[in-house]
C-alpha cells in the first residue's frame, strides 16, 4: 500500500481502520485536514443554467419555439402580483383534483417517491400534496412543514409553501416552513427562492432564512450532504428558543409548557432524536433551566 | 414513467442534457483555464456541436461527447490564465466572535497561500482535485470525465494534496 493510494482513500472516506493506522505512521493528517477544510471555502464562479441556456438559444436561433424558461423581470411589483396569481392558479389547477397526500405525524418521519423517482423525506408533523396525474405536465408539490428533496434530473420542479415558492432543476435541498419560519438549504446545485417579491438564487452550501419576516442569507458551508434531521439531530444557530421548543414537540410528539423562561432567547445548539431525556438535557442545561417529563407526553421546562 | 423518444434532437431532451451537465462541464473547463467567460463559451460551443450532430449522438453517449468536445476546445485555445478561485469571507453575523484579530489575520493569510498553491498545481492535478473537493464528484465520475482510470484519479488527487502541503509550508 503506497502513501498516495492511502491518502486518496482517506480523502474519499473509504479507508479501513488498519490502513488509517498505517497512514498515520507516514503522515501528519492534521495538516491535510486543514487544507481540505479550507479548500471547501473556495467556490467556482456562479453559474445559472437557465441564463446560459437562454443565451445559447438566442445566439444560435436553435429553436423557434419560445423557451420554457421564465425570465426574472426587474419590475418587482408586477413580479409580486404575478407570483401571487401563480400561487392561486397552481393551487386551483393542480391541487384540487384527486391529489396524493403524504403526512408524517408528530414524532414520525416519512420517505416517499414521486412519479419521476425524485425522493422526498418528510420531517415530523409535515404534509406534502401533489397530483400524480398532472406530474408529467408540471412537477409541483405543496408542502406544509419540513422536507428534504432529492430531485431527479430534468425539467423544473417547484415546491410551494405558504411563504414562498422554491424552483429547482435536478438538485438536493431542504425546505422548512413552520410558523413565522421559512428556511431553504441547498445541498447540491442551485435553487431559486421566491419570497414575497424577492427572488434569490441559492447555491450549494448556502441557505436562505426568514424568521418573523426578517430575511438572512447564510454561507453555511454544509459539511454534510444531508440536513441534520435526517441524521436524527436538530441543529440550531441563533434561533428563538420558542421555535426550538416547537421543533422538539414535533420530533418527540410531546407538549411542552415553559414557566419563567425567556422564549425569545436565541439558542445555539442541537438535540438528538434518539433519547428524549438526553435531548431535554441538551436544550435546558446550557440555559440553566430544569425540566420534568411526565408520562412521556408532557414536559415542563422551568427556571429555578 | 413511459419511455418516450429520447433523441437528442428533441428540444426537451436537449434542455435536460443542458441542465444536467452544463455546470459540471463549465467548472471542468474553468478549473483548467481559469477564465470564466472562456469556460462558459466553451461549454456553449460543446452544446451547439451536440445540437448540430444530434442525429448521430445517442442520448446515452451525449455526456462523453460533450466532455470530449469541450476538452478539445480547451486544448485549442491558446491563452490560459492562472486559476484563481474566490472564497467566501467568514461572515461575522451578529454573533459574538471569540476569535482574536491575530487569528483572523492568520486565517486570511492561509487562504491566500492556499489560493496561490492551487493556482500553481499542474492542470491535471488541479482539475481532478477541485472537481472532487468543490463539485463533490466521486473518483469514478472524474475518471469518466477525464477518460482515465480511477487509480489515475487517486494519484492526481493525492498528488495535489502533497503539492499543496509542500507549497503552503514553504511560503
Amino acid at each position: 500500500m503506497n502513501k498516495e493510494h492511502l491518502l486518496a482513500k482517506w480523502l474519499s472516506g473509504e479507508i479501513t481502520p488498519d490502513e488509517l493506522q498505517a497512514l498515520k505512521q507516514l503522515e501528519d493528517l492534521s495538516v491535510y485536514e486543514k487544507i481540505i477544510a479550507k479548500t471547501a471555502l473556495f467556490q467556482s464562479p456562479l453559474y445559472n443554467e437557465d441564463v446560459q441556456l437562454e443565451s445559447l438559444k438566442k445566439k444560435t436561433g436553435l429553436t423557434n419555439k419560445q423557451p420554457k424558461i421564465k425570465k426574472i423581470k426587474p419590475w418587482k411589483a408586477i413580479a409580486g402580483i404575478a407570483a401571487t396569481i401563480a400561487v392561486i392558479l397552481t393551487t386551483v389547477l393542480f391541487f384540487n383534483e384527486s391529489n396524493t397526500v403524504v403526512i408524517a405525524e408528530k414524532g414520525k418521519k416519512e420517505t416517499f417517491n414521486l412519479p419521476d423517482h425524485s425522493i422526498v423525506k418528510l420531517n415530523a408533523s409535515s404534509k406534502a400534496e401533489y397530483s400524480k396525474k398532472q406530474w408529467n405536465k408540471r412537477r409541483a408539490l405543496k408542502l406544509d412543514g419540513e422536507a428534504f428533496f432529492e430531485v431527479a434530473h430534468g425539467e423544473k420542479f417547484d415546491v410551494i409553501t405558504k411563504d414562498g415558492i422554491v424552483s429547482v432543476v435536478g438538485t438536493q435541498f431542504n425546505v422548512k416552513n413552520r410558523e413565522n419560519f421559512y428556511e431553504i438549504k441547498c445541498f447540491e446545485g442551485i435553487v431559486r427562492v421566491q419570497y414575497n417579491d424577492l427572488t434569490k438564487l441559492i447555491t450549494k452550501g448556502k441557505s436562505f432564512l426568514v424568521i418573523n419576516g426578517i430575511v438572512t442569507e447564510n454561507e453555511d458551508h454544509l459539511l454534510s450532504n444531508q440536513p441534520d434531521w435526517l441524521q436524527n439531530r436538530s441543529k440550531f444557530s441563533s434561533i428563538p428558543y420558542q421555535m426550538v421548543l416547537k421543533e422538539f414537540e414535533r420530533i418527540f410528539n410531546v407538549t411542552i409548557s415553559a414557566n419563567n423562561v425567556d422564549l425569545n432567547y436565541h439558542f445555539t445548539g442541537e438535540f438528538n432524536h434518539n433519547d428524549i431525556n438526553k435531548a431535554l438535557k441538551t436544550i435546558t442545561l446550557p440555559l440553566q433551566l430544569q425540566y420534568k417529563l411526565k408520562d412521556d407526553k408532557t414536559v415542563v421546562i422551568y427556571a429555578d | 414513467m413511459p419511455q418516450i423518444n429520447n433523441s437528442v434532437c428533441e428540444e426537451h431532451n436537449f434542455n435536460r442534457l443542458f441542465r444536467t451537465y452544463s455546470k459540471s462541464i463549465r467548472n471542468f473547463i474553468f478549473y483548467k483555464c481559469g477564465n470564466e467567460n472562456e469556460a462558459n463559451d466553451i461549454t456553449q460551443e460543446a452544446f451547439i456541436k451536440l445540437w448540430t450532430n444530434c442525429k448521430n449522438v445517442p442520448f446515452e453517449k451525449a455526456k462523453s461527447f460533450l466532455y470530449t468536445v469541450a476538452n478539445n476546445a480547451f486544448l485549442n485555445t491558446v491563452a490560459h490564465q492562472k486559476v484563481v478561485l474566490k472564497y467566501a469571507e467568514k461572515q461575522p453575523k451578529n454573533k459574538a466572535s471569540n476569535e482574536t484579530p491575530q487569528f483572523i489575520l492568520e486565517e486570511q493569510e492561509y487562504m491566500m497561500k492556499l489560493q496561490t498553491a492551487i493556482a500553481n498545481l499542474t492542470e491535471a492535478q488541479r482539475t481532478a482535485f477541485l472537481l472532487n473537493r468543490i463539485d463533490g464528484k466521486k473518483y469514478k465520475e472524474i475518471a469518466e470525465m477525464l477518460n482515465i482510470s480511477v487509480k489515475a484519479v487517486e494519484k492526481r488527487i493525492s498528488g495535489a494534496l502533497i503539492s499543496l502541503r509542500k507549497e503552503i509550508e514553504n511560503i
